[in-house]
């Protein structure tokens, strides 16, 4: 079965070219355009690697045109970028983002919580009926409920620490690998016009929804306000990418700071000291 | 099998298959159990206890007993080895094949003297002072392949793993520390952040006071010459020419040894370290000089 | 000492600003209705008074003092461990070759520049199962490779698992030594 799967996958992914091909952006004959020496964007820490995965490779891109031009290209980090896509490490990680905050307020009142019933309702014997000592025992209609949900539930768990960076990495590699991912200069846009990105994000055929992600929370001011009234185009600064946002939009913006920003923290996680540490404050056994 | 494998077959079905969103993610089948109890007439009987005996009451009997027997751990006699095993300082190992380790790949510089806050540093060896753990003990495993030139200070060793150590031309120093300085050294950083002096380090007690003191077991108390006679004593017991330190090109890192009194190399108890300014304050009053010293 | 203890504190700078009349005034209108003291509390904790009154001290800003410090501050990630095979470790570890790279298969080392092999023992070590981690490129091949090794130099059939979503093998029984062995003879 799963061969056969395989193989048809592989057959699907030649016939997919076509439809990158009409999504592409040929580089036109364009005599006004201006010639710009192309960004070639690379880290410290790819250079020095050693990886049996290649460097991943992307466009960097621009917003202050509504149509696309190719500024340089950006390298990506294979273990950031493109690790082992593992959907159920992604299922983890949002079952724990939604699970985590959740209380749950259904409540129920028991046999003890109900009015009344303290008497009981007719004597043991002698009268040919049930035996009953309570008019609010769970049997009764009116009666309190046995084993009903208690409010607050609290639904919190921790995630081990190294499934969540695993979740980044996979939610990253899974944007990545289904060109959902696009690496843009900056977040400058010329207008405050919602019009102006509305348009842009249907031209470079992003989807309906887009998450922007930048270093800093504080945010280019046109953008800010162009994306103010949209509901499905929402500005993020890096410290609060989660797996949850990303897979909810469709796709991922990020600046090229933000991606080394994401890259360099991630990698800092994947190889530092003291895991111990960061571990131990959710570990069960406090020993 | 032929054709793609693993992480690139997985990125490759990922470009054919639909979006990776929040409605078509699951979890590997299987993963996840849920106890759940019945919601149907019998369902919460016996609220989870199970029918009959101990389980129903829910009379979780104590530790060790057996329902009536003579427990085992009753059975025997008092044996006294064990007394006041829980007061007793413990030290955690560390075998010289490891060391070797840390050396090999870059985790402890071997041109700087070795000491606990050296080894804690690594973030590979690890002790707790609050569970009596009083520093490291080098065992000799690995003692043969041992080949580190090294000036190393533990709490404990045993004579194979002194002869190991200066067969290669290496010292080695068994030393004491006190609670108070372990949690100085555990974590140097968070300790000079508190912004508190170097504590002086204590002297250690009766119960190992000869331990430190004597030549053999290259104690920091013992006297430096008589050190010097018994690695000669251990040369020729172990059958090695020892080195002659003198005479060696790293002679200055070899021969740097703490003062007593000492936790850090190079630092002085009675110091703060100042880690924002890149500075270190240093008491002018002579009577703290003193007592830090004594 | 305290005075020392204190300057090296950024959170008190703000007290020196703070007059020494305003804080015994305070002093003396709470001092009636305390009823309890606590000495661990940041906040009930004697407060600094007149800088005069502690210890003198020196500040010292020698590079040479302040490499003893560096020494001790643990660096966040692992350092770089070396990458030259030409030469023999005494204890036995040997870091990646370059060759490998070229193999169908991977397994890539641990942060602490190890190889991913584990022991797993449970019920109460009866069963013993050897986990490789970290593989990536071809499972199945290598899967295969190792099985042949180990039964070769074992004489027993070995039972499999390969989780290739993870890239983890699991082998029975404990082979930790020889699929050690096996991996650095292939550079790994």
């Amino acid at each position: 079965m799963s061969f056969l799967l395989r193989s048809i996958l592989t057959k699907l992914e030649g016939c997919s070219v076509g439809r990158i091909a009409r999504f592409s952006s040929l580089v036109t004959e364009n005599n006004d355009a201006i010639e710009t020496e192309p960004i070639i964007s690379i880290s410290e820490a790819i250079q020095q690697g050693r990886f049996y995965e290649k460097p991943k490779q992307v466009w960097l891109e621009n917003l202050d045109t509504i149509e696309e031009k190719k500024l340089g290209l950006m390298m990506l980090h294979p273990e950031v970028f493109g690790a082992h896509p593992r959907i159920d490490i992604l299922h983890q990680n949002v079952r724990w983002q939604r699970m985590y905050k959740f209380v749950c307020y259904a409540h129920t009142k028991t046999r003890a919580e109900v009015r009344g019933g303290g008497r009981k309702p007719w004597q043991q014997k002698g009268l040919g009926r049930a035996r009953h000592g309570s008019i609010r025992s769970p049997l009764w209609r009116g009666g309190g409920v046995a084993h009903g949900p208690r409010s607050p539930t609290t639904h919190f768990y921790m995630l081990p620490f190294y499934t969540r960076v695993l979740g980044l990495t996979s939610a990253l590699t899974v944007k990545f690998g289904q060109d959902d991912l696009h690496i843009v200069n900056d977040l400058e846009i010329p207008t405050t016009e919602p019009g102006y990105i509305e348009d842009l994000v249907y031209q470079r055929n992003w989807g309906p929804s887009v998450l922007f992600v930048d270093v800093p929370d504080i945010m280019p001011k046109n953008i800010t306000l162009a994306t103010d009234e949209i509901k499905h185009f929402n500005l993020m600064p890096v410290y609060g990418l989660n797996v949850y946002s990303m897979l909810k939009h469709d796709t991922l913006v990020l600046t090229e700071n933000a991606a080394r920003e994401i890259e360099s923290k991630i990698l800092l996680q994947l190889n530092r000291m003291n895991d111990r540490e960061v571990t131990k404050k959710f570990r069960l056994n406090q020993q | 099998m032929s054709g793609k494998q693993g992480r690139e077959l997985a990125l490759s079905m990922l470009r054919v298959l639909p979006r990776v969103t929040l409605a078509n993610i699951r979890d590997n089948p299987g993963s996840r159990q849920t106890k759940k109890r019945g919601r149907a007439q019998h369902g919460g009987d016996y609220h989870g206890a199970g029918n009959k005996g101990s389980g129903q009451r829910q009379n979780y009997m104590r530790p060790g007993y057996e329902t009536g027997n003579n427990p085992f751990y009753l059975r025997f006699g008092y044996e006294p080895y064990y007394k006041g095993h829980h007061l007793r300082r413990q030290y955690p190992p560390l075998s010289l094949s490891k060391l070797q380790q840390f050396i090999d790949t870059n985790r402890i510089d071997a041109s700087k003297p070795i000491d606990l806050a050296a080894l804690l540093n690594t973030g590979l060896y690890h002790i707790t002072p609050h569970m009596k753990h009083a520093g490291v003990h080098l065992t000799d495993e690995g003692a043969d392949e041992f080949q580190g030139k090294v000036n190393i200070e533990v709490q404990w060793a045993s004579e194979p793993v002194i002869a190991a150590i200066e067969r290669n031309g290496g010292v080695i120093t068994t030393t004491y520390y006190d609670q108070q300085s372990l949690h100085a050294v555990l974590n140097p950083r968070k300790f000079f952040e508190k912004g508190e002096a170097i504590p002086r380090r204590m002297l250690p007690p009766m119960d190992c006071l000869e331990y430190y003191s004597s030549a053999e077991t290259r104690g920091y108390l013992a006297d430096p010459e008589k050190v010097c006679h018994e690695r000669l004593v251990l040369a020729q017991k172990y059958g090695y020419n020892l080195p002659k330190i003198e005479e060696d090109p790293q002679y200055e890192m070899l021969s740097e040894r703490k003062d007593p009194r000492q936790i850090f190399y190079g630092l002085e108890p009675g110091w703060v370290v100042v880690l924002k300014d890149k500075a270190i304050l240093k008491p002018k009053a002579d009577y703290l000089k003193e007592f830090y010293q004594n | 000492m305290a005075a020392l203890r204190i300057f090296a504190r950024p959170c008190f700078s703000h007290i020196f600003s703070k007059t020494l009349a305003s804080n015994l005034t305070k002093n003396t209108v709470y001092n009636n209705c305390k009823i309890q003291e606590r000495y661990s509390s940041f906040k009930s904790s004697p407060q600094v008074g007149d800088p005069s009154q502690y210890t003198d001290f020196e500040i010292s800003k020698d590079p040479q003092e302040w490499l003893y410090v560096e020494r001790l501050l643990t660096p966040k990630t692992v350092p770089p461990a070396p990458t030259s095979t030409a030469k023999q470790y005494p204890s036995g570890w040997a870091p990646q070759s370059e060759d490998a790279l070229k193999l169908p298969y991977f397994v890539s080392r641990t942060r602490n520049y190890l190889q991913p092999v584990y022991l797993q023992r449970s019920f109460r070590g009866m069963r013993r199962i050897t986990i490789l981690r970290k593989i990536e490129g071809d499972i199945w091949l290598l899967e295969a490779e190792l099985k042949k090794h180990l039964e070769e130099t074992t004489g027993k059939s070995i039972g499999t698992q390969i989780h290739e979503v993870a890239g983890i093998l699991k082998f029975k029984g404990d082979q930790v030594i020889r699929i050690k062995e096996w991996l650095t003879t292939k550079g790994l």
